[in-house]
């Protein structure tokens, strides 16, 4: 086992930067949860602050305000691009309607659009559109049977005072809601990745130095051997972290956690994606062989799969097309167990024959990438 | 001098695994972020980009007229967005939600109702179809009480739904809403030039390699020497952000503003910043190159989740927290610099964002002369 114990010597002495590795990363993943609270989806509908910039002071111009304040709270803003600009530059306000003069005539009756300013990125401002959409449109309709105008403002605004029926199952026992720590375990791969492909990657650059390497290979020990024990050392190494990760959810979120039926097959789904992670991490070690280029090679191997797997951002967002080429991709099975995970407090037959199938594709990309690494670490030595 | 520059940008330019992953990479991320964020959608197939969302629908009561008008709106909404599954045993369905083959059940009754099994987007969507449904009835009820002999016209004045917003920024121009992300990742891809920085101040120290030690006994000076690595770096940097900003509006398509002038000169600054920062890192401590590539990592990948490049909307919740964080951010203050340049038409605060960015590259540049000044080595 000497090129196990070179492994974990190597390791020690690189201790404090796999330390770096963890630590930068388990602050990014608890930020996000904390700071976000949780809420990454972006499809709720929020309370935003808006403004409604009114050139007009109409009848109808007055009823968007008040249609609008029952969601939103209304922000006063003097017209002025200058405060504008300084308002939405601190995030004070989301979303700026401006009505133009003549708003009847130009907008309802006429076919202009009406002006709005969002802040990029909140998709919350979505909302805002639509809300404005269904009162012109039923303003429009109302006038359009013969209701005066304010007459058709009220009854719009009286109408929309009105909910729909609708029932909620409570299904994973958080009332439809994510759980928070399915929330978290969403972006657990993005950790696992980059910590072991980060701090592994650069613990294998002292097995290329080329002395090491010629040292090795005129060992009584075969190269087959070498990759074995090596792989051993990385699956240590890979329980570790993954201890400390799934620590995370446990520190954080104790009672529904532990609580949560589901809790070992969030762990067994973790623990896989682990091995994936570790397969990649032997990938990349064997293909890089230089310390500056580790960043660049695993950025774009963990963000980049990250953003199309749905880990950033939920699977439901993601379009038809990304899904299909996702489906390539280990992260992306990972989501779907996820997912269904966080949905069901307890799974059907049909679901757990799904969830193993998710499980099975995890286990069968590991294997697959760590024999491709294989094939490459032993044609590269005998070359 | 410039023989030194010459010839110290051959030997960076001539490794070139190193140079192609410094260009490659930012390129290859946008790349990816532009096609997750389905710009690339399955339009040109005439396919939609979502699937239909699939319900069942249980006619529990059919004998009053909005039940009836309701089962004809879904009939047309099944040609829009709903899939809607041949179900109509209640127990069978809710089966089907159970299994996740269903995202809800519409009641079709005197007052219509809708099931759902959890909070998610498609959820949502069946929510606001229920939603809209019952206020449009409302509303032709009120018509049909009022003014029935003006029936049709409302029905003809429905059936033209509109859109009547049109997003435009404070400058007068559309926007793209993912673009914080290409922002935030132009200037992640600034920031990295940090490994260029840290490779590259490794070559003048004598103790960690060959050129170190043949660099140091030169008689040239130790800041000549730093700022011909920092200008050799820099033009190389400079090169591969132009590049990907080229990428990034020609080939991809995403705006980054309208001002040449201005986006060459948040380039620049965010160059120098990367630079800057590799160098002060690479000449500051007595670290391994891999516990200074991690603490790099440290300050590439940090800044650039803070400024938005995991999740878009972080910058924002951080401006409403804690504003101070996103004025030391370099991501961030870069971010902010393209957002003046390509939304806001601001230049009081455009300016302001270069003027952080030139003190932090003199303050980076400081403590890096400070921290290889005067350095000898025993002859040994």
């Amino acid at each position: 086992m000497t090129v196990f114990k070179g492994f974990l010597l190597i390791t020690k002495r690189n201790i404090h930067m796999m330390f770096l590795y963890i630590a930068i990363f388990l602050t990014i993943a608890i930020s996000a949860q904390k700071m976000t609270g949780g809420n990454q989806s972006g499809f709720a509908q929020e309370s935003l602050n808006i403004a409604v910039i009114d050139r007009d002071g109409g009848k109808l111009a007055r009823g968007l305000a008040d249609y609008l304040a029952q969601y939103h709270t209304l922000v006063d803003l003097p017209d002025d691009p200058s405060v504008i600009q300084d308002r939405m530059f601190y995030r004070e306000v989301y979303y700026i309607v401006t009505i133009p003069e003549d708003f009847e005539d130009r907008c309802l009756y006429g076919e202009e659009l009406l002006p709005v300013t969002k802040i990029p990125g909140s998709n919350s401002g979505f909302y805002v559109d639509q809300q404005i959409n269904t009162f012109l449109n039923d303003v429009r309709v109302m006038a359009a049977s013969g209701f005066s105008l304010a007459d058709a403002v009220a009854e719009v605004i009286d109408n929309s005072k009105d909910t729909a029926q609708v029932t909620m199952l409570d299904k994973n026992g958080f009332g439809g809601e994510q759980p928070l720590h399915a929330v978290m375990f969403q972006f657990i791969p993005y950790i696992l990745i980059s910590i072991l492909c980060y701090s592994l990657g650069s613990i294998m650059i002292a097995f290329h130095n080329p002395d090491v390497k010629r040292r090795m290979m005129c060992s009584a020990i075969p190269v087959r051997r070498q990759n074995h024990q090596l792989v051993l050392g990385y699956v240590l190494m890979g329980i570790i972290v993954w201890l400390i990760c799934t620590l995370m959810p446990f520190l954080l979120y104790r009672e529904d956690f532990v609580n949560d039926p589901n809790m070992p097959y969030y762990l067994v789904n973790s623990f896989l994606m682990t091995l994936v992670a570790l397969s990649l991490a032997f990938l990349v070690s064997t293909l890089i062989s230089r310390n500056e280029l580790i960043s660049a090679v695993v950025n774009v191997i963990s963000l980049g799969m990250s953003f199309l797997c749905g880990v950033f951002v939920d699977l439901d967002i993601l379009g038809k097309g990304v899904r299909t080429f996702a489906q390539f991709l280990p992260v992306y099975w990972y989501e779907l167990a996820n997912k269904l995970l966080a949905d069901n407090q307890s799974l059907s037959l049909a679901q757990t024959v799904s969830l193993l199938t998710d499980y099975g594709m995890q286990l069968l990309f590991a294997a697959v990438i760590l024999g491709v690494a294989l094939v490459i670490s032993q044609n590269r030595q005998t070359a | 001098m410039l023989h030194l520059f010459k010839y110290r940008f051959l030997q960076i330019i001539r490794d070139y695994s190193a140079m192609f992953w410094a260009l490659a990479f930012p390129i290859i991320l946008g790349t990816l972020f532009y096609l997750s964020f389905g710009h690339v959608g399955l339009e040109a197939t005439g396919d939609s980009a979502w699937d239909m969302i699939k319900v069942a629908v249980i006619r529990e009561d059919t004998s009053s007229e909005n039940a009836r008008a309701f089962e004809s709106y879904l009939g047309m909404m099944e040609e829009e967005m709903l899939d809607i599954q041949d179900i109509s045993k209640e127990t069978e369905a809710l089966d089907a939600l159970n299994e996740e083959e269903l995202a809800g059940i519409y009641y079709i009754k005197e007052e219509p109702s809708l099931t759902v099994a959890k909070n998610g987007l498609n959820e949502r969507i069946l929510t606001s179809l229920l939603e809209s449904y019952n206020q449009n009835a409302a509303m032709f009820r009120k018509i049909a009480m009022t003014h029935p002999e003006n029936l049709p016209n409302a029905v003809a004045a429905l059936e033209d739904y509109r859109q009547t917003t049109e997003a435009v920024s404070l400058a007068g121009k559309d926007l793209n809403p993912d673009v914080q992300y290409f922002f935030a990742l132009v200037a992640y891809a600034c920031l990295s030039g940090i490994f260029l920085g840290v490779k590259s101040s490794l070559d003048g120290q004598a103790n960690l390699t060959a050129l170190g030690a043949r660099r140091s006994i030169t008689p040239t000076h130790k800041l000549t020497l730093v700022l011909i690595d920092m200008s050799v770096l820099f033009v190389i940097h400079f090169f591969n952000i132009l590049i990907l900003c080229l990428y990034i509006t020609k080939v991809l398509g995403i705006s980054l503003g309208d001002d040449i002038g201005a986006l060459l000169l948040v380039d620049f600054m965010g160059s120098m910043i990367g630079i800057c920062m590799g160098i002060a890192v690479g000449c500051l401590t007595r670290m391994s190159l891999g516990m200074k590539m991690s603490i790099s990592v440290l300050f590439t990948l940090f800044p650039g989740f803070l400024a938005g490049l995991m999740f878009g909307n972080m910058k924002n919740i951080i401006e409403l927290r804690c504003p101070i964080i996103n004025r030391i951010n370099p991501a961030a203050v870069l971010s902010d610099a393209f957002y003046c340049m390509g939304i806001y038409n601001d230049t009081e605060r455009f300016t302001r964002c270069l003027l952080i960015l030139a003190l932090m590259c003199v303050c980076l540049l400081t403590v890096a002369f400070l921290g290889i000044r005067r350095e000898r080595y025993d002859s040994i």
